[in-house]
């Protein structure tokens, strides 16, 4: 079904081809009935076996028949030498051959020749090291055989160190071989394992694949393989599990922790609370959305007792300190202490990474980053000959990003606008991309004030087109997002305590996303695409509403609309004027 | 020098129009023509066809031309004792027909059809220790069959059946250096291959395991000048990838990442005028495949002549509204 060549043929040729066909039909049809009927019969003999070969031979998809093959060959252990059978088993493999080359990229065929191996009782590992060899000179893109070498590899025991030979000699063939880098990635950690890596790669292994890696956009610029490579020897790893922010709001009784790494509170994992020393009971947690699902927020849930609502009770001492541990299968996994006064309504703790200029790279050696400085020396030198290749300018931008994001702040932007003009295809990837950048930026602007504990942010005409990192932002009690490109807010659940937000002069269509927000007093919409009372039905949800601002919504335009949303949300101020 | 970059040229005078009526007649009588040799040929794919078919038509609002007592028939005579279904009669039971089987009884809303607590414990049979799934009782693992497995069961509303974690564990551990997945720990990257595995961890719940915008930015890199898209680095753009990215990047929540003008161009460019049907790229014979896909992709682009779709199940939403599945989404 792929690549098959439509052609214009003359009746004659059609005639032809139809007899031919038809002629094949009849063979399949009776090779087919007399190949059931004799499994029907229960006779796995050769005689199906060669049956079965030649149906194969020319449709290796049809699964069934390869099954069938399997059974013959079960049976017949049973009866046969095992000099009979490792014959029989040449023969199948020689058989298998065949088809392949003629198919190479036959799911069937390949797990049969797996089936094979593990069945017969003398297999010749090597030889099939050798088959993939020459399967992938012939492609050295089939992932099949790439597959099927992996599982021979592990069957022989070659070591990683010769595959590593292999994807190199591979490479050195040509760098535009995405299969042979994949390899690579895989490879390295088992060679040169170094768990405080990000990648798990010690760190000499990895500055000596920055070097081939470069040979390689060197020399073919225009190869994706080489810059995604790359990319990932840039990468940062995962995150460790942490707490991020703590924050307690006294009137309600109620505690949000978030955490930097997704988690499920509930089954395995638990958060376990102490107040002075002495743990609170009885908690039930549910995430930002209010459900029991993977989060990094997490919420004492308030009890529903007829006609109340109840939340955690808390001490009324003067100041007393809160203990927050995240548990899972009974071991701590990180832990928080929050200091609580009596007098404020809310008290919070956010984490700060200590010893970063930023939380959104890794700490580096002093090594690696002069290798990412003469990277980025390598790429600007690339980029002065080719000057409108995207890679070169993307791979820029990440290396700045990774070396130090405030002092290239403005040409990284420059950059990214570059970008947008030379890859238009992908321009919404390169402005979400833009706007990751311009959030965190902000974020560790708050970082480096660390004592203050900002509350505050305001981001006006910054041509973000998305919110990143909301989840970090859980103790935002004002954000000002106004004349921006937004088309959504549905990251919006984490802000826990905003109070305010504008979003004025976006292009919202809907307020999915604004829920359950819990501080939640005024929010601006003035000038976005709101069309309907539906649209601001998740507002339903946040209970502390006081004022809204519609001015310049499409909803708002007819009486009707106005209307709706009254009934939708009564005892919200609706501003569909604007105060001059 | 560099290695020349692969992709088609669209010819000046492809369609650039939808011949939303002439797929839905290329379908129709693709089933009609039982004794042809393409037809018969393509036997081992049956139960796949027909739900390529059908769910082709449905989308196309026509699925009422179809027959759907035949349809039902001849999907309770493919299950087997063991509560698996093959792809035709006579052959052998396999996840993949099962999984269509029940998109087929669900599109009908005749589950009530077969014995589904017979499925539900095959699928359970072929799950693994390490969380993966066998394809069949002959062992061959692949994220594809995880993916069939809990798409099976969630449609059977009977997801708790199985280990979810130690099945989400092992998608995971498929997952590679450039956020995309393989068919098995190690294997390289592959986009079909990313929409099972997105789409498994979307019926579980747990897209939280993706770095989407590592993941969105390798799937929108599928795009090639033709507008066409890719199913790995360094290959030619094909219909049958518009719908796996697409459907990935829409879970992700990174659709937009894409290029929609020109990749429907590249779409409505593989459709052949004369008989209806898409091909994989301009130029190639049509098959119901592609036809579905071409579709369906169509319908995540927006175009309203298409009915909405759903893209982690690839069927009617409103068929999945009226099923009561739950899905994820970034
Ligand atoms: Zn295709």
């Amino acid at each position: 079904m792929h690549g098959r060549l439509k052609v214009k043929s003359t009746a004659e040729q059609q005639e032809a081809k139809r007899k031919e066909r038809e002629k094949k039909l009849q063979i399949y049809n009776a090779a087919t009935s007399k190949i059931f009927s004799k499994k029907k019969d229960g006779e796995l003999d050769e005689e199906l076996l060669h049956l079965c070969g030649e149906v194969l031979a020319a449709n290796p998809d049809f699964y069934t028949l390869w099954n069938y093959r399997k059974e013959v060959f079960l049976e017949l252990r049973k009866s046969k030498s095992p000099t009979e059978l490792q014959n029989l088993f040449l023969a199948e493999l020689f058989f298998l051959e065949s088809c392949l080359r003629m198919n190479p990229k036959s799911y069937g065929t390949w797990h049969h020749r797996c089936f094979v191996m593990d069945t017969m009782p003398d297999p010749d590992w090597l030889r099939e090291l050798e088959l993939c060899n020459q399967f992938l000179k012939y492609d050295e893109r089939n992932f099949h055989c790439w597959d099927y070498r992996r599982f021979i590899v592990k069957r022989a025991n070659v070591s990683p160190e010769a595959e590593l030979d292999f994807s190199m000699s591979k490479i050195s063939n040509n760098f535009s071989n995405y299969s042979s880098w994949h390899y690579r990635s895989k490879l390295l950690p088992l060679i040169h394992p170094d768990s405080g890596q990000p990648m798990g790669v010690s760190e000499d292994a990895l500055l000596k694949e920055y070097e081939l890696v470069q040979n390689g956009f060197f020399t073919d610029p225009d190869d994706q393989s080489n810059w995604f490579y790359h990319r990932w020897l840039m990468g940062r790893g995962e995150l460790k599990q942490a707490v991020n922010s703590v924050s307690v709001f006294q009137p309600e009784g109620r505690i949000s922790v978030s955490f930097l790494r997704h988690v499920q509170v509930g089954k395995s994992a638990s958060i376990s609370l102490e107040c002075d020393g002495s743990p609170l009971k009885n908690i039930k947690w549910l995430n930002h959305e209010n459900k029991e699902g993977h989060s990094t927020l997490w919420i004492t849930f308030f009890l529903f007792i007829p006609f109340r609502l109840i939340g955690v009770i808390l001490p009324i001492a003067e100041s007393w300190t809160l203990d927050v541990q995240l548990v899972i299968n009974n071991l701590s996994v990180c832990s928080a202490q929050i200091q609580v006064l009596a007098e404020e309504k809310n008290s919070r703790k956010r984490w700060v990474p200590s010893g970063l200029s930023s939380r959104f790279s890794q700490e580096m050696s002093s090594v690696k980053a002069e290798t990412l400085q003469q990277e980025l020396e390598a790429i600007t030198q690339l980029m002065e000959v080719e000057t409108d290749n995207k890679w070169a300018v993307l791979t820029a931008v990440l290396l700045m990003k990774a070396l130090d994001p405030q002092k290239h702040e403005a040409e990284i932007m420059v950059n990214l606008d570059k970008l947008q003009a030379l890859d238009f295809k992908r321009v919404e990837y390169y402005k979400d991309l833009r706007s990751r950048f311009i959030v965190e930026a902000a974020i560790d602007a708050m970082d480096r004030e660390s004592s203050s504990l900002a509350t505050t942010l305001s981001l006006p005409h910054r041509g973000l087109t998305k919110l990143y990192h909301s989840e970090l932002l859980t103790l935002l009690t004002s954000l000002n997002l106004s004349d921006n490109q937004l088309r959504d807010v549905r990251q919006f659940g984490f802000l826990q305590s905003l109070r305010e937000l504008d979003l004025s002069n976006n292009c919202l269509t809907t307020c999915h996303g604004l829920q359950n927000l819990p501080c939640l007093e005024k929010v601006v919409l003035s000038n976005n695409q709101l069309s309907s009372p539906e649209s601001l039905a998740t507002l339903q949800t946040c209970p502390y509403l006081k004022q809204l601002h519609l001015v310049g919504n499409p909803v708002v335009e007819q009486e009707a609309g106005l209307e709706g949303i009254k009934e939708i949300l009564p005892g919200v101020e609706i501003i569909t004027q604007s105060s001059s | 020098m560099g290695t020349p970059i692969k992709d088609v040229v669209i010819p000046s005078n492809a369609p650039k129009t939808l011949f939303l009526q002439k797929h839905a007649d290329y379908i129709a009588a693709y089933g009609e023509k039982k004794d042809d040799y393409e037809y018969v040929m393509t036997e081992f794919l049956r139960m796949n066809g027909m739900y390529w078919g059908l769910t082709g038509m449905a989308l196309a609002g026509q699925l009422d031309r179809m027959d759907r007592s035949e349809v039902i028939c001849f999907v309770q005579s493919c299950q087997h004792e063991c509560g698996g279904f093959s792809c035709s009669v006579g052959h052998d039971p396999h996840l993949l027909s099962t999984l269509s089987a029940v998109q087929i009884l669900t599109l009908y809303n005749a589950l009530d059809a077969v014995n589904t607590e017979a499925v539900v414990k095959w699928v359970k049979s072929l799950q693994q220790a390490d969380g993966s799934f066998y394809g069949d009782k002959w062992g061959e693992v692949d994220t594809r069959f995880s993916f069939c497995a809990v798409a099976c069961l969630t449609l059977l509303h009977r997801l708790e059946e199985l280990d979810i974690d130690k099945a989400v564990e092992f998608v995971v551990s498929c997952m590679n250096f450039d956020g995309a997945f393989g068919c098995r720990p190690g294997s390289e990257s592959h986009s079909g291959q990313v929409y099972c595995c997105v789409g498994m961890l979307s019926v579980t719940g747990h897209l939280h395991h993706i770095n989407a915008d590592q993941l969105g930015w390798w799937l929108c890199e599928r795009q090639l000048a033709s507008g066409g898209l890719n199913g790995r680095p360094e290959k030619l753009p094909d219909v049958c990838y518009s719908w796996w990215v697409l459907a990935s990047l829409k879970i992700i929540d990174r659709l937009h990442w894409v290029d929609k003008d020109k990749l429907v161009q590249f779409i409505l460019a593989c459709q052949d005028e004369e008989t209806g049907g898409f091909a994989d790229r301009p130029g190639d014979m049509v098959d119901p495949f592609h036809t579905l896909f071409g579709l369906a992709a169509l319908s995540l682009l927006g175009d309203r002549a298409v009915k909405p779709v759903n893209p982690v199940l690839c069927m009617p939403e409103e068929d999945i509204r009226r099923a009561g599945v739950n899905l994820q989404f970034l």
